[in-house]
């Protein structure tokens, strides 16, 4: 089993508290991604739940068993790094044997095991390169080859990716995907790149300035984003956000167009509905009015950027046929099953009507 | 740019002027020195210092080395720049491999003591040295003075070792933390490939102070077979002081390892320099 | 033994011999000063406590008054020749150097030898050649004849310490020429592209933009100069003894330090390890504000 219970965790450096009250249950062999922007503390996370650094105060647990100040070693945890972190005058065999050849395992077994992994990783023709000789993709797959050796319950995963290129990145994600369904191990992930953590999370976390802002599962987020934070980073491109005051069931927007509300909400209220692209299309009809700024049509999509008439930027997903042009002034409809309300804190505090 | 940098002929004329005469006030010297060391005779030197060998005979550096005890005195500065150079390279290295990557309560303060024997230079506190070399019995031995030389050198070394240390990435030894590896492990694989240069410069510095010097030595060696080659050239002089085509071969001698140590790593030197002192 | 427990004893293990080598050998006598400079103690013997003893006698008694003055301004003068050229044949150099000068790579190499080579052996180089029998001379009188008698530049009380500042300079000008080269590079190219757009002359771009700059480099030219010139006296002890001859007239620090430790010729007999840990300690009280100064200068700019 490989559960991890981490409890109220705070990490400080000196005076900077940069990880506030964590509190995370990881199930068995699960496959969960920490993200975030720059700074929000997930890499902090990451290393605090590998040993590298230590917690100020709180509890991590892996498997029943208090881990908290157990030196890395002694975790059961093994990691993969953001630039590889490949022994340069070893051996690619003696990289991936090296944490065996630390606990001064028997050299036939460590050589057996190396083998294996190789093969698994389709690196068994390369195991007397070192690393200056082998290619991104190939290095990766070494330090991920080094973490499979230590045969641990939990793999961590840095950024694993950030330094490929966008091909090999797409390639490289599959084979993580590939992986994880040929190990039996709990994987903990953390990258900034929210499409890496839709397509491999079962659950992911959202980290905001070393806060929790959300955790679920990535359908999860995407439809029922808990506050204007998360509801902006989840999905690509951005979703909208309208500014509106209430009116009973009723948002006004600046100029005056209404979108009708779930439930009612305090009168005079300052809030934010949520539209993302997709769901809004234009209609002879809609209530937002706007004047297209800019055009891209990407092939099988097209893209609206447009401007409110208080000067609020919107994109609007349109179908390639759509025909419109630059400065065009047209009206928008919002499917108001996927309009989400944020109030002036940007807590989500329902959606649109016939929305639950 | 470049008008600013490009010179016209009459200037440049005078230029490589002034700068042949420095050349020349360098040069003269060691010309000199070279010149007259393989004269087989004094005769030859007083007659006329500026003029070349009659024939170039190589007796005078038989002579220095054998007959006057250089082959002696070469050797204890061998042992002792070779020593001191291996004692301070693993000494800073893995003092500032503590200090910067492990570090703990106390270890800023530490690391401050260092950076004060920077500044404050060894031979002030010559007689309290004196008297723990004294009282621990080293004195008049090869060892108290590589002791006391490696002693010499580590605030410097642990300065570049430490400022070099600071610009490596803590990532592979994370890893080899990760690995389970301990610290001799991590120190040892890990971190002594990735700071060669730093170590390179450390070597090099340590090995031409420790050949060069002559205060230390002094003080701390009584017996003549104990001398390196700076004693045994103030030795040979007291002996031999008009005999100049013998000084000259001994002097000779003796500029030799740095003359070579430099030209094999004139870079090196000038950096090391730089970054010992300045950091624009 | 857990991991960490393994790890914190190997960390001291790696800490320890550099602490120790450096604590026993250099650091602590260094701290030894303070008490050393309270007794009064021939080396072998007994010591006698003497509380400020030994700076009263220092700067009371004429005996030691005086050559601790003495030592002192000429160390001063001995400085100040030695910075005054190394400053200004340095800056001078310097900038020729960095011009587009034919060979400057290979003058820059040249200049650089004097560097490397032993105290010891530099002194007795330049001592023969300016001894009055030597190529100096020689060359003076009867190659150029522009002189009837050898100077002796070692022999003459007025002229020796000049002549030592000289060696001194000969041996080290290489460090100040690349110092201020490195300074001289480091000065962006922009700038001087900026002064020659508005019209400026190479002597004018050089005043404003260039030797501005030089300022660092000169203060840390200065200040390594001053730390080695008044606590080291190799030349002198080398060529004209403890006593530091003639007739005292080329006493610095160094030597006078020495004495008191260890004795000159003549006056073993006064020898006090305390005395002379009371005048490295003054000599360290003397030089340490402008040492702190460029350490502290340099340690902010990380």
């Amino acid at each position: 089993m490989s559960t991890i219970s981490i409890k109220g965790l705070n990490k400080s450096y000196g005076k900077v508290q940069v990880l506030h009250d964590i509190n995370l249950e990881i199930g068995d062999n699960a496959f969960v991604v920490f993200v975030g922007p720059s700074g929000c503390g997930k890499s902090t996370l990451l290393r605090t739940i590998a040993g590298l650094e230590e917690r100020t105060s709180g509890s991590i647990h892996l498997d029943g068993r208090d881990i908290s100040d157990d030196a890395p070693v002694d975790r059961d945890v093994a990691m993969v790094f953001q630039s590889y972190a490949l022994y340069p005058q070893m051996t690619v065999r003696e990289n991936i044997g090296f944490a065996l050849r630390m606990a001064k395992v028997d050299k036939a077994e460590i050589d057996r095991k190396v083998v294996e992994a190789a093969k698994l990783l389709k690196l068994d023709k390369l195991l007397d390169r070192k690393p200056k000789d082998l290619s991104g993709g190939q290095r990766q797959r070494v330090a991920i080859g080094r973490a499979i050796l230590r045969s641990p319950k939990v793999f961590l995963f840095d950024e694993p990716l950030s330094n490929l290129d966008a091909e090999l990145r797409v390639d490289m994600r599959l084979q993580i995907a590939a992986l994880r369904r040929a190990l039996s191990a709990t994987f903990v992930y953390v990258t900034h790149d929210q499409v890496e953590a839709m397509t491999l999370a079962d659950t992911i976390v959202v980290l905001k300035d070393g806060f929790i802002e959300q955790i679920g599962a990535p359908m999860d987020l995407y439809h029922r984003p808990a506050n204007r934070f998360v509801a902006g980073f989840i999905g690509s491109p951005r979703m909208n956000f309208l500014p509106a005051t209430a009116q009973g069931k009723t948002a006004v927007l600046a100029d005056g167009g209404t979108l009708p509300l779930a439930h009612d909400v305090a009168d005079g209220s300052e809030l934010a509905l949520g539209l993302r692209p997709e769901h809004l299309r234009p209609a002879e009809g809609g209530a937002i009015a706007v004047t297209i700024t800019e055009i891209e049509n990407l092939g099988p999509v097209s893209y609206a950027h447009c401007a409110l008439g208080d000067g609020t930027l919107l994109t609007a997903q349109l179908p390639p046929d759509h025909g419109l042009k630059l400065g065009q002034q047209i009206k928008l409809g919002a499917e108001l099953t996927h309009l989400h309300v944020f109030d002036a804190k940007g807590t989500r505090v329902g959606g649109g009507a016939a929305h639950g | 740019m470049d008008k600013l940098f490009r010179l016209s002929r009459t200037e440049q004329l005078v230029v490589q002027f002034i700068l042949i005469a420095w050349a020349i006030v360098v040069l003269f010297p060691i010309g000199v020195a070279v010149i007259n060391s393989f004269k087989p005779n004094l005769g030859e030197v007083y007659r006329g210092p500026l003029n070349l060998p009659s024939e170039w005979s190589f007796g005078n550096y038989v002579e220095a080395w054998v007959g006057a005890n250089f082959g002696k005195y070469f050797l204890n500065s061998v042992i002792i720049s070779g020593c001191t150079v291996v004692i301070v390279t693993l000494c800073a290295s893995t003092t500032a491999f503590v200090l910067v990557r492990m570090p703990f309560r106390g270890s800023a303060i530490i690391f401050g003591c260092f950076m004060l024997g920077v500044i404050i230079p060894i031979r002030l506190a010559l007689a309290p040295l004196f008297v723990t070399v004294n009282t621990l019995g080293l004195l008049d031995t090869l060892t108290g003075v590589i002791l006391v030389q490696s002693a010499s050198m580590m605030p410097v070394a642990v300065f570049i070792m430490t400022a070099f240390l600071r610009s490596v990435p803590s990532e592979l030894e994370d890893a080899a933390r990760m690995d389970g590896a301990l610290p001799f492990s991590i120190y040892w694989r890990v971190v002594l490939p990735l700071i060669r240069p730093a170590i390179a410069t450390v070597a090099l510095l340590t090995f031409v102070q420790s050949w060069n010097e002559y205060f230390l030595p002094l003080i701390f060696l009584q017996s003549p077979e104990n001398y390196p080659i700076t004693l045994g050239i103030a030795e040979f002089r007291s002996q031999f002081a008009v005999q100049w085509h013998l000084m000259f071969a001994g002097i000779l001698i003796m500029l030799i390892p740095t003359i070579i140590a430099f030209v094999l790593a004139s870079r090196q030197f000038i950096e090391g320099l730089t970054q010992g002192g300045v950091k624009e | 033994m857990t991991y960490k427990q393994k790890a914190r004893i190997q960390r001291l293990a790696l800490l320890l011999p550099g602490v120790a080598l450096y604590g026993i050998f250099n650091f602590m006598p260094l701290l030894g000063l303070l008490g050393l400079s309270l007794v009064r103690w021939p080396g072998i013997g007994p010591s006698e406590y003497v509380g400020l003893g030994n700076f009263m006698q220092l700067l009371g008694e004429p005996y030691y008054r005086d050559q601790f003055f003495n030592a002192l301004f000429q160390n001063v003068y001995f400085f100040v020749i030695i910075i005054g050229a190394m400053l200004i044949l340095g800056t001078g150099l310097a900038l020729l150097l960095s011009f587009r000068t034919w060979g400057r790579n290979t003058y820059r190499a040249i200049f650089f030898i004097p560097y490397p080579l032993a105290g010891a052996a530099v002194a007795f180089l330049l001592n023969m050649m300016v001894e009055t029998r030597g190529p100096i001379n020689t060359l003076l009188v009867k190659g150029l004849g522009v002189m009837d008698a050898p100077i002796g530049f070692l022999g003459e009380p007025d002229l020796a310490l000049s002549t030592l500042a000289v060696f001194y300079s000969w041996h080290r000008l290489s460090f100040a020429i690349i110092l201020i080269m490195s300074a001289i590079i480091a000065v962006r190219v922009h700038l001087l592209e900026a002064a020659m757009l508005d019209g400026a002359n190479r002597w004018q771009t050089l005043r404003a933009v260039v030797f501005p700059v030089l300022g660092p480099a000169f203060i840390l030219i200065t200040v390594i100069v001053m730390v080695d010139v008044f606590n080291n006296a190799d030349y002198t002890l080398l060529l004209m003894g403890p006593e530091a001859g003639p007739l005292r007239n080329t006493d610095i620090m160094g030597t006078f330090l020495f004495r008191t430790s260890f004795g000159g010729s003549a006056t073993s007999v006064n020898i006090n390890f305390g005395m002379a840990a009371a005048i490295g300690l003054i000599t360290a009280l003397l030089i340490l504000p402008a040492a702190l100064y460029l350490s502290l200068k340099n340690l902010r700019k990380d």
